[in-house]
């Protein structure tokens, strides 16, 4: 219970790189699944895991005010649903890919409520009350514990369901899952064959 | 000028406070405020009026904002040297100069440093993996790696992304500072485009050869049975041929693998 508490509390932290503090990519999926893997016990699965979901979410890009599922929450999601909770790969990559989701539209509705405190903000920026590196440094504590907040409920949920429910899962189903994991490196080098193709617009 | 390097560092944070109506606007501020605390020191009311001013809408890529703070900083310099009667004029000149080359700057930076150096560090990355497995296909490798091989894999892959992204950061800053209109405040000294089709002509030739090695060892390779390896590989063909096409009608890739899980799941649930 310890290491989930301590490893989702890295991973929101982590996370913070996607768009809000460095976006140095330690945030990349290749990064963060080597680290929560290693943490894990299994720095192999997570790296694949990683590997998998950076090539899928290849064609998402975070240009102007677009949201695109979270990567980091996609892959760590999924590497410590699979090493804490004992959910195959296969599933647990599937369910990851559902949290970035279900994340990005939590991050759609944090950011529209920064931007209803913006009038506030300016004005204590304006009037000199605040100074911009501390709002940002408030700005950047909410969100971690937005995201820390979400990956707690939602890896939690989504463990407990599957210890409560794996005895049913069919073999058949096993063997679905464990076909669409396999098609994904496959899907993803393709993908990123072709992100090269595209030819540039003039300046 | 300030020291570059502690605005490089400010520029870590342009994005922290996203917001739907004004974008950066106060991670700008947040980057710019030594600059204008520097330069309006015995100006209560200018500085007041600078920092209202530093807080209206911006929106460039993060590696490429320098090429817009430079320029600000010069103009917000030239502004605080105005006669009263000037200032309307030379911030409404300021204006144009934050608003045209964070619009162009983004451009740049979304083509370059998403579009291609991200994906083309994953591509390094990968094929550190395979060289490091002594040449065998992705999926393989992955399964056999060890750990050394990985860090250097993940070294050499946020190197790829990050040297290009610092350099860009610091010369922006440098470059639009020293620049003028007529070299569009440096975003004109290096040729964009040429430097980003180089990498994706890069990125191509990398990806394909990995692809036909990948599918060489999967045909070369021993299959667990005949039949097996006919149906693993039809299934890699479809899927390769699928994914090409979801991506001429823009669709991303992510909803292909959402599709072939629920369509096997359904027919694993009626089977």
């Amino acid at each position: 219970m310890t290491a989930f508490i301590l490893i989702c509390a890295l991973l929101a932290f982590l996370e913070l790189d996607t768009t809000y503090f460095g976006q140095v990519m330690v945030s990349r999926p290749i990064v963060v699944g080597t680290i929560l893997g290693l943490l894990c016990g299994d720095f192999l699965l997570g790296f694949k895991i990683g590997v998998f979901t950076e090539l899928i979410y290849l064609d998402f890009m975070p240009i102007g005010g677009v949201i695109p599922p979270s990567g980091a929450i996609s892959c760590g999601s999924a590497v410590i649903l699979a090493q804490l909770f004992g959910m195959e790969a296969y599933f647990a990559f599937f369910v990851g890919i559902l949290g970035g989701f279900a994340f990005s539209f939590i991050e759609k509705y944090i950011r529209k409520i920064r931007t209803k405190l913006l009038t506030i903000t300016e004005q204590s920026l304006k009037e000199g009350k605040d100074n911009a590196g501390f709002i940002l440094f408030q700005s950047l504590v909410l969100q971690f514990l937005a995201v820390y907040a979400f990956l707690l409920v939602f890896i939690s949920l989504f463990g407990a369901l599957f210890n409560a429910f794996s005895a049913h899962i069919s073999e058949h189903l096993h063997i679905a899952f464990k076909f669409s994991y396999f098609v994904v490196p496959w899907i993803g080098l393709a993908g990123l064959m072709l992100s090269f193709s595209a030819k540039p617009k003039a300046d | 000028m300030e020291k570059n390097l502690g605005l490089v560092f400010r520029t870590f944070l342009l994005q922290g406070y996203w917001n739907f109506a004004r974008l950066q606007n106060v991670g700008m501020l947040y980057v710019m405020e030594p600059v204008i605390k520097r330069i309006y020191k015995d100006r209560p009311l200018m500085y007041q009026r600078a920092k209202a001013r530093n807080l209206e809408v911006f929106n460039t890529h993060p590696a490429m904002s320098g090429y817009s703070i430079g320029a600000m900083i010069r103009q917000e310099e030239k502004i605080s040297t105005v006669a009263l009667e000037h200032l309307a004029e030379e911030e409404r000149e300021w204006r144009i100069i934050r608003a045209s080359t964070a619009n162009t700057a983004a451009s740049i930076g979304d083509r370059l440093f998403w579009a291609v150096l991200k994906p083309l560090s994953l591509v390094f990355c990968l094929l550190i993996i395979i060289i490091g497995r002594g040449g065998i296909s992705v999926n393989d490798a992955l399964n056999g790696v060890n750990l050394a091989t990985v860090v250097l894999a993940l070294i050499i892959s946020l190197l790829t992304y990050n040297i290009p992204s610092l350099i860009v950061r610091y010369k922006g800053i440098k470059d639009s500072y020293a620049g003028s209109e007529d070299n569009f405040y440096g975003l004109i000294n290096l040729n964009w485009n040429k430097t980003i089709n180089f990498f994706k002509i890069m990125g191509q030739i990398l990806v394909v050869g990995i692809i036909l090695y990948a599918i060489y060892v999967r045909f070369r390779g021993p299959a667990d049975s005949e039949h097996d390896s006919v149906a693993k590989m039809s299934l890699i063909a479809v899927f390769l041929i699928l994914s090409v096409f979801m991506r001429k009608l823009n669709i991303p890739n992510i909803y292909l693998y959402i599709a072939a899980s629920l369509v096997f799941g359904l027919a694993a649930l009626i089977a």
